[in-house]
């Protein structure tokens, strides 16, 4: 049976195709100033990458802001518990997940499991962008660096510094008045890092930290961010393969249990 | 009597003339109304509860009015003076951006909006003619003497902790304070006769209210939580007649009584409970709705709850019927403004077990410390009981729905 | 009548123990409590109780065993038995209509036997008849059963306390077993020296064979044709105090049989106070009753009462022992006295506890001097101690149930009997801490203002020493199935305001 789910996000759109228990095919592009357009045409863009009919496609899940947009979906779920479904399925060489942390571009939630795999309590930051992507992107831009060079130099820090602004916005400026302290760039991306990981891992503690923990979405590409939330944690954590895409997938395993179980997790 | 505050610092009122703000209060009452009109299935007799609760003229007074803030104040002792009881808390929030200008920013919007209405020299809050407040929480202990520049002000002392044994006395002489305090100002007497009128009518209204959450815990479709809401607050929040409001209650429960759901309801039941909703701040009430679960019971000092609990004289003497008036209102109440919580677990663990309730919605104000406190113990002893539990943590602003309605979504999907 | 009545009492004997009562009542609290199947909750009493029957036939066979439980059985034991145990475990069915019959039985056997002495009598004349009591005690319990099903609570307990009041006033002319026991009475109060010191008491005939059994009872000797009906706790320990053992242990038959029926009368009424702990208290003592007319003055000219602190109950509790302890004492140096009738200069009469009691003035007054003497006993005893006592009690009496409630009893060393066994008898409040809310309703409805039943918030048992279980706050309580009373295991009564509000 082949399904697909599609995760409509603030800042980028996912598709991610099922095929019996494995990928078959996935997308990820922006998600621009037309979400239902965009994810339409990716969907049809990642179904001709895979060579994979659209009529095979048993049922289409949509999920994330952006949900209820796409109307040629058949059912939709939350991202959150297409999170967990998707992390679930990642099966890690670590050992059962209990919580998942999924850094998004606009949002960020952390997930306790309990031992069934079922949802327990969820936290969700989506009124504040210090503890996002964008945060990091907003920085990075500062610092006129690409993101994958700004991680990097994360990367090579030495030395620890602290960055004080509680708000995004404010935390622009005192790059540049860090700059001006003749303070590397590399320990300015570090503390950058090391603030977002701050917020994510004290919003961790607030649900659950229960080990294996699961780094989902956009934010667990970034390996400075992992290391930074592991250092804050003193835990191990677990990062799939793409990880950007494991809302999605969630949601296409939630349209193939729907079909299977006639079991409706829908809204 | 000594006067609670000071004349010598008293200031003159500064009323704030803003007709955007205005615009923008009685668009967030429409939606309310629009949203109200489209809900399935409504009470024949609605439009009696709605005439009262979108009335927006408040000037023609046939008794004198008095305005109240809170749970724990006795409406029927206001009654039996002959006057008219009017509950002033507000939930409109762009009353709340006027409120704001006076008022500190970071302080419960409740009690923002509740100022707010007095800077409009034609709204309900303005047409009373004395105030009563609790010493309940921060905010209302101190809006009492700002108030006080605009009404005279009565605020009646609680004690930190509902104990029934060491504060009864204490509670019973701030109803005689209160008591005198009325008759000083409404210049007429109190009689045991009236007193007892009253309550039996209160305690007619706290059988109504109790048989109607009943039926909704067996058939929410009865009648919706928001027109349920409706019921309640039109009795309360605006200067109603309570006889006739009893009779017009009672042909919704017989129309409730009769009402056969066509099938089944799938949909997941849930207890309420937290900070108050107002209407027009139905916002709550609404997203639950359109994300299709039913609240069945709720523990709120604005919903069920504030009639759930009758005034019980143990005998018609004046001192034993004041005496149970201050019990009632004062040791019955589950606000967190008193050190135990207690009584708010027992009442939703009981709510829970009686109407079959799969999970539990804690609604906390934004910049409320009680609700937000209270939540963490709440949240072990839920869990403990094995029981689904969310806590919803927003302010007035209608701005998140979207927000919130991912997180309901959400926790509606562990069902 | 009078021959169906003695053989009814010789077959019925052992239902007439008070072991059989407390027997069949246990057997129906292990029942309750444990016994999930339906057919074995009535099955196992009613076996059990046949068991007992058995046995007590079997004991009886030896005549000093014979002896010993003849003078422990007690025609009230019976009544309770078959009367009013089923009429509160029976379920409300058919069985229990059918069960109606027996209660009806008893009024009208008790009818037919008034009218058959009526016309057996020579001389008629107004306020005698003659009944027999056991037959008085099953007819009056048998009225109860059929108005409880009539009567809401409230009104319930009134017309029990008013029956209990006419009844034990003015019963024991009912009491007399024939005429000439009325007439002897008449002669005796003729001739007696009108001093209420010296009083001649007597112990109420319940038995066709002309043996003493015993109601407990408050008040007493000052009600019912001056003392007929005697029974209170008090009366037994004084005369517990002024038995001889010496002559005991000499063997003496006459004083053997007086602790022999003192005894009895102390298990008798220890039976009860286990079965029924203070509940006499709150629907039996004509004393309070006597009280509540005081209170409902109170009540209907609009003065709130006056709620007393701790310190002042347990200061009351203090001085009611105090004062009891102390008449008692007296009671014993009575045996010491010497030929004038004085103890080292003063002189005490037999039983100094009930001569400083309030009911002595209060139930004279109350049944117009039907039933007693009207007068205050002199200065000579005891330096004045009993009329200043009396004096001051019975105006404490009369002031304290018009500022508060339930005063005397607060006193009362019967009542601190009967409250003893409050806790772990077969009568128990229970209370569901999850559903209260605190309001305090049933601290204010509660005549003894016990702070108890609204403070526990962990065990279920909410029972105290002071509870005279009258279910004002079981009655009062809003929250459904938060406070009940429960015997033997089975809620009596729950708080259910709901239904107390729609059906009244």
């Amino acid at each position: 049976m082949i399904t697909a789910g599609i995760d409509i996000g603030s800042t980028t759109t996912k598709i991610a195709i099922l095929y019996g228990d494995s990928i078959a095919g996935s997308l990820i592009v922006p998600s621009g100033t037309l979400p239902a357009q965009t994810a339409q045409d990716a969907f049809d863009k990642c179904c001709k990458a895979g060579g994979i009919d659209k009529s095979d496609i048993s049922a289409v899940a949509a999920t994330g802001y952006g949900r209820r947009l796409a109307k040629f979906c058949d059912m939709v779920i939350t991202e959150i518990k297409a999170c967990a479904i998707g992390a679930m399925h990642t099966k890690s060489p670590m050992g059962k997940i209990f919580t998942i942390i999924d850094i998004g571009g606009q949002d960020t939630k952390v997930i306790s499991l309990n031992e069934k795999g079922d949802i327990e309590d969820f936290a969700m930051n989506d009124k504040c962008a210090a503890g996002t992507g964008r945060f990091l992107e907003m920085l990075a831009n500062k610092l006129e660096l690409s993101y994958e060079d700004f991680i990097e130099a994360a990367l090579r820090s030495q030395t620890m510094i602290q960055m004080n602004s509680t708000c995004a916005v404010f935390a622009e400026s005192e790059v540049i008045s860090l700059l001006a302290r003749n303070i590397g760039k590399s320990d300015i991306a570090a503390a950058a890092h090391n603030a977002i990981s701050d917020r994510v891992c004290s919003m961790v503690r607030r649900v659950s930290s229960k080990e294996v923990i699961c780094l989902a979405g956009g934010g667990a590409r970034n390996k400075a961010l992992a290391d930074a939330i592991e250092e804050g944690l003193n835990k191990k954590v677990y990062i799939p393969d793409n990880p950007q895409i494991i809302v999605a997938l969630g949601a296409a395993i939630a349209a193939r249990n729907k079909i299977l179980t006639g079991e409706d997790n829908a809204i | 009597m000594d006067n609670q505050f000071q004349d010598i610092y008293k200031l003159n009122p500064q009323y704030a003339d803003n007709p955007g703000n205005m615009k923008k209060q009685r668009f967030i009452e429409d939606e309310q109304i629009r949203f109200c009109a489209e809900l399935p299935h409504r009470p024949s007799n609605i439009s009696y509860f709605e005439n009262i609760m979108y009335n927006r003229e408040f000037t023609a007074k046939p008794k004198p009015r008095v305005g109240y803030f809170c749970n724990m104040i006795p409406p029927e002792l206001i009654y039996a003076f002959g006057a008219q009881p009017v509950r002033l808390d507000c939930g409109n929030a762009a009353s709340a951006l006027i409120g704001e200008e006076i008022l500190c920013g970071d302080i419960c919007p409740l009690a923002k909006s509740s100022f707010g209405a007095f800077l409009n020299k034609s709204s309900l809050s303005n047409s009373c003619d004395l105030l009563i407040l609790p010493s309940s929480c921060d905010a209302k202990r101190k809006m009492g003497e700002i108030l006080n520049d605009i009404k005279p002000v009565f605020m009646l002392n609680l004690p930190p902790e509902q104990n029934h044994e060491r504060f009864s006395n204490q509670s019973y002489h701030e109803v005689l304070r209160l008591v005198k305090f009325l008759k000083k100002h409404l210049k007429t007497g109190l009689s045991a006769h009236n007193l007892r009128k009253y309550i039996k009518l209160s305690q007619i209204r706290s059988v109504l209210i109790r048989e109607i959450q009943k039926i909704r815990s067996k058939k929410p479709r009865a009648v919706s939580i928001c027109d349920f809401f409706l019921i309640i607050q039109s009795s309360m929040f605006r200067p109603a007649d309570l006889e006739q409001w009893i009779e017009q209650t009672k042909i919704v429960l017989d129309e409730m009584n009769r009402f056969e759901p066509q099938r089944k309801s799938l949909r997941t039941k849930l207890v309420l409970s937290g900070a108050p909703i107002i209407w027009p701040n139905f916002k709550i009430l609404n997203l639950f709705e359109e994300c299709g679960a039913d609240i069945v019971a709720d523990t709120l000092c604005t919903g069920a709850q504030s009639c759930f609990d009758p005034v019980i004289s143990s005998e018609w003497t004046k001192g034993s019927i004041l005496r149970a008036l201050a019990n009632r209102y004062v040791y019955a109440s589950v606000c967190p403004c008193f050190i135990s919580q207690s009584k708010r677990i027992s009442r939703i663990l009981e709510l829970v077990e009686q109407t079959g309730a799969k999970g539990v919605l804690n609604y906390s104000l934004r910049l409320c410390q009680l609700f937000d406190v209270e939540n963490y113990r709440l949240d072990r002893i839920l869990k403990s009981e094995k029981i689904p539990f969310i806590n919803i943590r927003t302010d007035y602003s209608l701005e998140d729905k979207e927000q919130l309605r991912v997180r309901i979504e959400a926790f509606l999907e562990i069902f | 009548m009078n021959a169906l009545y003695g053989i009814a009492s010789q077959y019925l004997q052992p239902f007439a123990s008070p072991f059989f009562l407390l027997g069949l009542l246990i057997s129906i609290n292990i029942s309750i409590k444990k016994i999930k199947n339906n057919v074995i909750k009535y099955v196992l009493p009613v076996t059990f109780a046949l068991l007992l029957f058995i046995i007590y036939r079997i004991c009886a066979e030896n005549a000093q065993i014979a002896k010993w439980l003849y003078r422990l059985n007690n025609p009230l034991f019976a009544v309770l038995a078959f009367i009013v145990v089923p009429a509160v475990f029976l379920p409300k069915g058919r069985f229990y209509k059918l069960f109606l019959i027996l209660p009806l039985c008893a009024i009208i056997f008790a009818i037919v036997d008034i009218v058959a002495h009526y016309f057996m009598a020579r001389e008629k004349e107004f306020h005698w008849f003659v009944v027999h009591p056991g037959l008085l005690i099953s007819a009056l319990a048998g009225i109860l059963v059929i108005a409880q099903t009539f009567f809401s609570l409230d009104n319930f307990r009134r017309f029990t306390r008013l029956s209990a009041l006419v009844v034990l006033l003015f019963g024991g002319f009912a009491f007399r077993q024939n005429y000439a026991d009325y007439k002897a009475m008449l002669e005796r109060r003729q001739n007696a020296v009108k001093d209420i010191m010296v009083l001649s008491e007597t112990t109420p005939v319940m038995r066709y064979d002309n043996r003493l059994a015993y109601i407990p009872s408050a008040p007493c000797r000052f009600a019912a044709d001056g003392g007929y009906v005697q029974g209170c706790v008090m009366e037994l320990a004084q005369r517990i105090h002024q038995v001889n053992f010496a002559k005991i242990s000499a063997g003496d038959p006459s004083e053997v049989s007086v602790l022999a029926m003192a005894l009895g009368a102390l298990l008798a009424v220890t039976v009860l106070a286990y079965i029924g702990a203070r509940w006499w208290c709150g629907w039996i003592c004509p004393l309070s009753t006597i009280g509540s007319i005081f209170d409902f003055a109170r009540r209907t000219m609009g003065f709130s009462y006056i709620k007393p602190n701790k310190p002042v109950k347990t200061g009351a509790m203090v001085s009611g022992l105090t004062l009891s302890a102390f008449t008692l004492n007296l009671a014993y140096l009575y045996t010491k006295i010497d030929q004038d009738g004085k103890f080292m200069g003063c002189r005490l009469p037999a039983y100094p506890f009930c001569k400083i009691c309030p009911g002595q003035m209060v139930c004279p007054a109350a049944s117009m001097a039907q039933t007693g003497y009207f007068i205050l006993p002199g200065m000579e005893w005891l330096f004045g101690f009993f009329k200043i006592s009396v004096i001051a009690l019975t105006g404490f009496f009369i002031i304290g149930f018009l500022t508060a409630r339930r005063v005397f009893c607060r006193f009362c060393p019967m009542g601190m009997f009967g409250g003893i066994f409050n806790r772990g008898a077969l009568l128990a409040i229970k209370k569901d801490s999850r559903k209260c809310n605190s309001c305090g309703i049933c601290n204010e409805s509660c005549p003894m203002d016990i702070t108890l039943v609204q403070k526990e918030m962990v065990k279920s048992d909410v029972s105290s020493f002071d509870c005279i279980y009258c279910g004002k706050c079981v009655y009062n309580c809003p929250q459904d199935k938060c406070l009940s009373i429960e015997f033997a295991g089975k809620k009596v009564m729950e708080s259910d305001f709901e239904k107390k509000m729609i059906y009244g």
